[in-house]
This record gives structure tokens, C-alpha cells and sequence, in this order.
């Protein structure tokens, strides 16, 4: 599955470590307001690796899948929202990457697209299951916008450092 | 679209999304019924536990030495607040204290035993926090093996903060009362007014934009004024009599002016926990 041996170890132990980051981060900053910035480091390091190492060999829908079940059940402590959206997600942003040229503006168009709709596809879940009443309204103005914010500006700032380490690792 | 949803890969998606809902509604119902998640879950989530705690630790160290600095510039003006008030603080201490001997006496005299409002604590820290806007839960560093168990009250801070949705072996979830799933446990609470008239009652919401805990369904008409202190009355479940809870901010009809509604303001601050205890009751 993944061939080159150091990246075999550098893009699990990445992905444990954005996804541990992820709750460390939101339960430092990110709730400190009642604005809830959702950090979503996790995502953002498979999604960078897809896009710079483009190897159809790398199932990245099972890696995206392994993410969204360990987040399902240790942070929210149900199975089946992020399972599905995560892979769903990366399949989209490797199904539109395709058309694209590979550069930071259209990481940054196709990673707001993938936000977007992670967030809404799991409030929609939620909803349905009767997990929350949390409303649209509220949802776009206090949840969505500064997640957006901040999740994009992630993806700025560690764009051009994950390129030039997986630029290394090749 | 039609290389994006093709005929096999619509079958895909239809299949994953019942599977979707299967698993969260099978989970759920798992998490509502059983004192504790299934034992490979459980696994899972230990190691997981023990994962974030070699990244919290550091990241906490670095948050804590940040609002130490910040604190230091409000300390002065603090302490001129602050001086008064300590010697008041000793003397309400040392009466508690021997209100506390003199109650303990009266209640063995009497043969009472334990009442609702005996309870131990738990004290834990918090290892991290669920990355979601809607699913208001932390993570604590104490499970079965500390003797934390389902459904147990949680104290932060100033006051009551949530109770134990999930325990495994060495950590444990907390649902916050900003939660609001539907099937969140309610807190049965009363509210006492300057003339130790009580009103009963349970939390039946939360106002996000207010940042207000709702206590609904209010019909008796005692007079409550803003700042009447609201405490868990240990009717029902596990939860000890008397954890703060929060004061009343203000008192409106419900949406068919039947009943009356209470908005209570939080003592604890829910956004900056760091060490929490976990209250069982004593009897």
C-alpha cells in the first residue's frame, strides 16, 4: 500500500498526530469564544498528501476511512459520521483535482469546497439522529465561517513546509 | 456529472449511506443502553487516551504558561480585590467546618445515615476535548479503574459542568450540559429565593447565542429574582444535593405562556476546563 519506506512511517505517525492535535487545539483555542472554530488538522494532512504524492497505488479512501473511525470513536463516541464523509471527501477532491492545475490556489478552492461540506454533511447527520438541535442559522454564522478561517488559514501556513517534506521523502 | 455518479458508484453511495445511519443508530443506542462501550472500543480508546495525552502535555504546559503571563498583569489589581476578602474567607471556613462536626452529630443521633448530600470526589484533568461544534464533550483522565462510573455528576471550576456519558479503563467522557442531544440526561435542579422558598425543576435546554442554561416547564408562582442561586436537588439518578449550579438571569413564559422559563447563567466556565472532578454520591 505505501511503498516508499519512510514515507510508510511518516504519513501514519502524521496522521495520529493531527488527529490528537485536533482536540488538544480545539480544546485550547478554539472554544475560548462563542465563535467555535473547529481545527481540522486531521483532513488536512491526508488531503495535502494526496495532493502532492498522486500514487493511485495509495488507497487514500481506506487511510481517510481509518481517520474518520478513530475520530467517530474517540472524540465523539459514536461510529459513522466522519467514517463516511472522510472518504467521501477525499474521493471528491481527487475526482476535481484532476481537472485543476496542482498549485496552492487550487488546493485552497477544492479544500473549502471539502470543508464545507464535511461540517454540513455531519450537522445533517447529527440533526437527523436527534444528536443536536444546533440550528442552521447559528451553524453558518458561528460554526461554519470561523472554521473556515481558520482551516484555510492551515492550510496556508503548512502548505509550503508538508510540500518541501514530502518533496524530501520522494 | 455523469462520470461523478455513475450507475455502480450510486449503488456506493446508497449503500454508505444506510450503513451510515445504521452504525450511528446502532452506536448510540449501544452508548444509551450499556453502562459500558463494547471491549474492543474500549480498547481502542484507552490507547487512543494515552496517544493524546503525550500531546496534551506539552500543549497544555505551553497554554498554561501563556495565561500564566497574561494573568500576571492583572495580578496587583487582583490582590487589592482580593485582600478583604481573605479574611472573610477563614472565618466562613471555620464555621463550615463546625456547622459540618454539628451536623454530622445531629444526623447520627437521629440514625439518618447518609443523606443526598454526602459525596466524595474524583479529581481529574483534562486530556482533551472533542474537535466539534455540536458535540460538547471532554475528555477526562480517569476511568473504571478510578471507580468513575456512567452517569456520575462532573464538577469544574465554580460549579456543576456535565456528567460521565462513556467510561472506559482509563478515561472517560464527560457531556457537557451545553450539550443538547435529545437523549442527554437531564439535571434535576431547584432553585432557593431570598426567602428560602425552592422552586424545582430540570434543565431542559440551552440557549447557544445567550449562552444560557434553560429550565423549563416552571408553573408554580413563587417570585424568583435575578441572582437567586440555582443547585442540583439530588432527586433522581446519581447526582449528590447541592452543586452550584448557577444564578437566575432572568424569568420568561414559554412559547405558549402556560408555563415559565428560567435562563440561568453557568458559574463554571465550560470553554476553560482543565481540571475537573467527577462527584459520587456517598450512600
Amino acid at each position: 500500500m505505501l511503498r516508499n519506506t519512510a514515507f510508510k512511517y511518516v504519513f501514519p505517525i502524521g496522521m495520529l498526530i493531527s488527529i490528537f492535535l485536533d482536540g488538544s487545539i480545539f480544546s485550547i483555542f478554539g472554544a475560548s469564544l462563542s465563535f467555535h472554530a473547529v481545527p481540522n488538522l486531521s483532513f488536512l494532512w491526508i488531503f495535502l498528501t494526496m495532493f502532492f504524492i498522486n500514487d493511485d497505488e495509495i488507497h487514500y479512501e481506506l487511510w481517510a476511512m481509518l481517520a474518520g473511525i478513530i475520530i467517530d470513536l474517540f472524540y465523539m463516541g459514536f461510529l459513522g459520521v466522519y467514517t463516511f464523509i472522510f472518504p467521501l471527501a477525499i474521493y471528491f477532491s481527487r475526482w476535481i483535482y484532476k481537472h485543476l492545475p496542482l498549485n496552492i490556489i487550487s488546493a485552497f478552492l477544492i479544500y473549502f469546497i471539502d470543508i464545507t461540506m464535511i461540517y454540513s454533511l455531519s450537522l445533517l447527520a447529527n440533526r437527523l439522529e436527534s444528536l443536536t438541535n444546533m440550528s442552521w442559522s447559528f451553524y453558518l454564522v458561528y460554526v461554519l465561517g470561523p472554521t473556515l478561517v481558520i482551516n484555510l488559514a492551515f492550510l496556508i501556513i503548512l502548505y509550503i513546509p508538508i510540500q518541501s517534506l514530502f518533496d524530501k521523502l520522494k | 456529472m455523469n462520470k461523478f455518479f455513475s450507475n455502480r458508484k450510486l449503488v456506493i453511495v446508497v449503500v454508505c449511506i444506510i450503513l451510515s445511519f445504521g452504525f450511528m443508530t446502532f452506536s448510540v443506542a449501544v452508548r444509551n443502553n450499556k453502562a459500558t462501550p463494547p471491549l474492543i472500543q474500549q480498547f481502542g480508546n484507552d490507547i487512543a487516551g494515552f496517544g493524546t495525552s503525550i500531546i496534551a502535555v506539552p500543549a497544555n504546559a505551553i497554554h498554561s504558561g501563556a495565561s500564566n503571563i497574561g494573568e500576571l498583569f492583572d495580578a496587583y489589581d487582583e490582590n487589592q480585590r482580593l485582600k478583604p476578602q481573605v479574611q472573610k474567607v477563614a472565618s466562613t471556613l471555620v464555621r463550615n467546618q463546625t456547622l459540618e462536626d454539628e451536623n454530622k452529630q445531629l444526623k447520627r443521633q437521629l440514625n439518618v445515615g447518609k443523606t443526598l448530600t454526602d459525596y466524595k470526589i474524583i479529581n481529574s484533568a483534562v486530556i482533551t476535548r472533542s474537535p466539534s461544534a455540536w458535540e460538547q464533550q471532554i475528555i477526562i483522565n480517569k476511568g473504571q479503574s478510578a471507580g468513575v462510573q456512567k452517569n456520575m455528576a462532573v464538577l469544574g471550576g465554580k460549579g456543576l459542568i456535565g456528567r460521565v456519558t462513556e467510561v472506559n479503563k482509563t478515561n472517560s467522557k464527560v457531556g457537557l450540559i451545553t450539550n443538547t442531544a435529545d437523549s442527554a440526561d437531564r439535571f434535576a435542579i431547584q432553585i432557593t429565593n431570598k426567602k428560602n422558598q425552592v422552586v424545582n425543576g430540570i434543565i431542559t435546554g440551552y440557549s447557544r447565542q445567550k449562552n444560557l442554561i434553560e429550565m423549563g416547564n416552571i408553573t408554580n408562582k413563587i417570585k424568583l429574582k435575578p441572582g437567586d442561586k440555582v443547585s442540583t436537588s439530588g432527586l433522581g439518578g446519581v447526582t449528590p444535593k447541592g452543586i452550584y449550579v448557577g444564578t437566575v438571569v432572568k424569568k420568561s413564559s414559554d412559547d405558549y405562556g402556560l408555563s415559565s422559563k428560567i435562563y440561568i447563567k453557568p458559574a463554571a466556565d465550560m470553554n476553560n476546563l482543565q481540571v475537573v472532578s467527577v462527584a459520587i454520591r456517598d450512600n
